[in-house]
């Protein structure tokens, strides 16, 4: 562990009445990480973050954000945040402007234009003068980081920020959440269920299951790997499979819909389709296959991928 | 912490509710013409120096506290349920700011629409009844009649909307924390509705409980203005103290206590 830790999270727990929604858990976040907090719907993410930003009492265990205890330091630990929890929540009989007002003001020493700022990174500066009843999802996300902006913060939690929206306003978001690391150096604490929004904006990732964490790293460790997962569509499965046990850049094959899914080292393919065709196996087509998170789950609970 | 008041008011004000509500002052100040059409009136004295005055119980009984309990839930119970309160509570701000700025607003709030009423009233008594002669004010319930000159009537009536602050904010308060335990602003209002209701019977049933109820305290202005009974007053400055201070350092350490979970 090298670099500063912008958060420290300690051996969080918490039930509600009689259900554990988080147990156990602590990672670290490096300053200028992007920190990815992936777990499936229920797997405690919410429940973490408002523990982690003070809105929440843990049971047990503590949340140190910029060297500063939440519980017993709360304005000095809270003061570098910004934040969005769950879906961004607005007055909706306020104005976008008047929106970002209310949290402005509970920052003294903030000068007025920073408003028109965050509105203009977010490009919403022609609906400022709306009420936040007449915006769309979309546009609510980005008042949201708007505001998350406001004050200036080193460390910005969002939660599942892309949660509804379109392809378009994904890619968007994920831009800007990219963009923003890079030049005002923020450092991002995300939490999402999709996998592949954690390969594209983030560095590091800690996985959460039902309040467990099942694995951390950097991202490259845990999911660039130097594998890929294809699928053969063969009517010579049993054939296809013999021929393919033991060979070197194979990983692993299993049965899949109408032929075998292989797990092979990144870019062999080509030689693999080669391979089954030179042993008068027929393919019909070999498609590569995206990992779903219920998929990289199971390998990852299988392939030995501990936490330590 | 001045901020923290304005952010408050700025939702009040930007409100619907706000306008209906003092749409709705503007009808009941009506209700007495009604009245004179219909002959109900009898022979009360009204004239427009003393209709404020005459208001005023109603506004107490029935207007304010429905009113004070819709602000409550907008402050309080919908800004949880809403996830709004976690906004300003993820910035440096300590719970109990928040909270005594949401009381000051409140405060703020019942100020102004007191001071709404009260010109309303004026307004309203003159262009109805005109001015009249002389302060005569008939208490319905002793059926004793006050009479004072018209200055001094006018500082009667301002003192009494002045000092009905100090019974509307200690009801306001009891709200406060009821708010905290309500998941629907509606929910908790409907109840505050039965809670004024219920209460006005118990007073009717048993007399003997009437000290200890916060309504009974709602004529505070009689007590300090008509009555001039001191040793009442006392009672209703000792009572009306413990009901503000109590529930407002309990809603204190449920705010304190609380997860915020929307
Ligand atoms: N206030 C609460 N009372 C009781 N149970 C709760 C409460 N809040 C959350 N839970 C439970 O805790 C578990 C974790 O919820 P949480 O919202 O933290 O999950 P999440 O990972 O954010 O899920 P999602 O992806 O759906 O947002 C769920 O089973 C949920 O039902
Ligand atoms: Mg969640």
């Amino acid at each position: 562990m090298n670099g500063e830790h912008v958060i420290e999270v300690k051996s969080l727990r918490k039930s509600f009445g009689p259900t554990k929604v988080v147990d156990g858990i602590g990672f670290n976040v490096e300053k200028g990480d992007v920190f990815g907090f992936l777990g499936p719907n229920g797997a405690g993410k919410t429940t973490t973050m408002r523990m982690m930003l003070g809105l929440v009492y843990p049971d047990e265990g503590s949340v140190t954000i910029n060297g500063y205890n939440i519980a017993k330091d709360f304005l000095n630990a809270i003061r570098g945040v910004g934040a969005i929890v769950e879906t961004p929540r607005f007055y909706p009989y306020l104005t976008g402007r008047q929106n970002l007002l209310q949290i402005a003001n509970l920052h003294p020493r903030l000068p007025g234009s920073r408003i028109d700022e965050v509105l203009d990174m977010v490009g919403l500066t022609g609906r400022a003068a709306n009420r936040v009843g007449t915006y769309s999802l979309g546009m609510k996300q980005r008042l949201g980081i708007a505001r998350a902006l406001l004050n200036h913060p080193s460390v910005v939690f969002l939660d599942e920020p892309t949660n509804g929206l379109d392809p378009q306003g994904m890619k968007e978001i994920r831009e800007m959440i990219s963009q923003l690391a890079l030049e005002q150096d923020i450092t991002f604490f995300i939490s999402t269920h999709l996998l592949h929004e954690v390969e594209q904006i983030c560095n590091k990732v800690t996985i959460l299951n039902k309040g467990r964490l099942i694995a951390r790293g950097t991202v490259k460790e845990l999911l660039g790997k130097d594998n890929e997962l294809v699928e053969i569509s063969t009517p010579d499965a049993g054939k296809a499979l013999e021929i393919l046990t033991g060979i070197g850049y194979v990983k692993s094959v299993k049965p899949g819909l109408g032929g075998l899914e292989v797990e092979l080292e990144r870019g062999r393919s080509a030689e693999l389709n080669g391979l089954l065709v030179s042993h008068s196996v027929m393919v019909n087509y070999l498609v590569p296959k995206n990992q779903s998170l219920e998929q990289f789950f199971i390998e990852l609970t299988e392939g030995g991928h501990q936490v330590a | 912490m001045l901020n923290l008041i304005k952010n408050e008011l700025i939702k009040l004000t930007a409100n619907k509710k706000l306008y209906v509500g003092m749409f709705i002052i503007l009808g009941v100040n009506l209700l007495p013409l009604l009245e004179m059409v219909t002959g109900s009136l009898g022979d009360i004295p009204i004239a427009g120096q003393t209709f404020p005055l005459y208001m005023l119980s109603t506004y107490l009984n029935v207007v304010m506290p429905i009113f004070i309990s819709v602000l409550i839930a907008d402050m309080i119970t919908d800004d949880y349920v809403n996830g709004t309160l976690t906004l300003s509570l993820i910035h440096p701000v300590s719970r109990g700011r928040l909270l005594a700025a949401k009381v000051l607003a409140l405060a703020t709030m019942i100020t102004l629409l007191l001071l709404y009423s009260l010109l309303l009233g004026y307004v309203f008594g003159s262009v109805i009844f005109g001015w009249g002669e002389q302060f005569i004010y008939q208490d319905v319930v002793s059926e004793t009649n006050y009479t004072f000159s018209a200055a001094t009537g006018f500082v009667i009536t301002l003192g009494s909307y002045a000092v009905s602050i100090a019974p509307l904010l200690a009801f306001g308060m009891v709200v406060l924390l009821l708010a905290f335990h309500f998941n629907s602003g509606g929910a908790l209002v409907g109840t505050c509705i039965g809670l004024v209701i219920a209460l006005s019977f118990l007073g009717e049933i048993a007399q003997g409980l009437r000290p200890v109820l916060i309504n009974h305290y709602f004529a505070l202005f009689k007590y300090a203005f008509l009555d001039k009974n001191t040793a009442q007053v006392m009672v209703a400055v000792l009572v009306l103290g413990a009901y503000s201070i109590v529930p407002l350092m309990l809603s204190l350490r449920t705010l304190k206590k609380k997860d915020i979970v929307y």
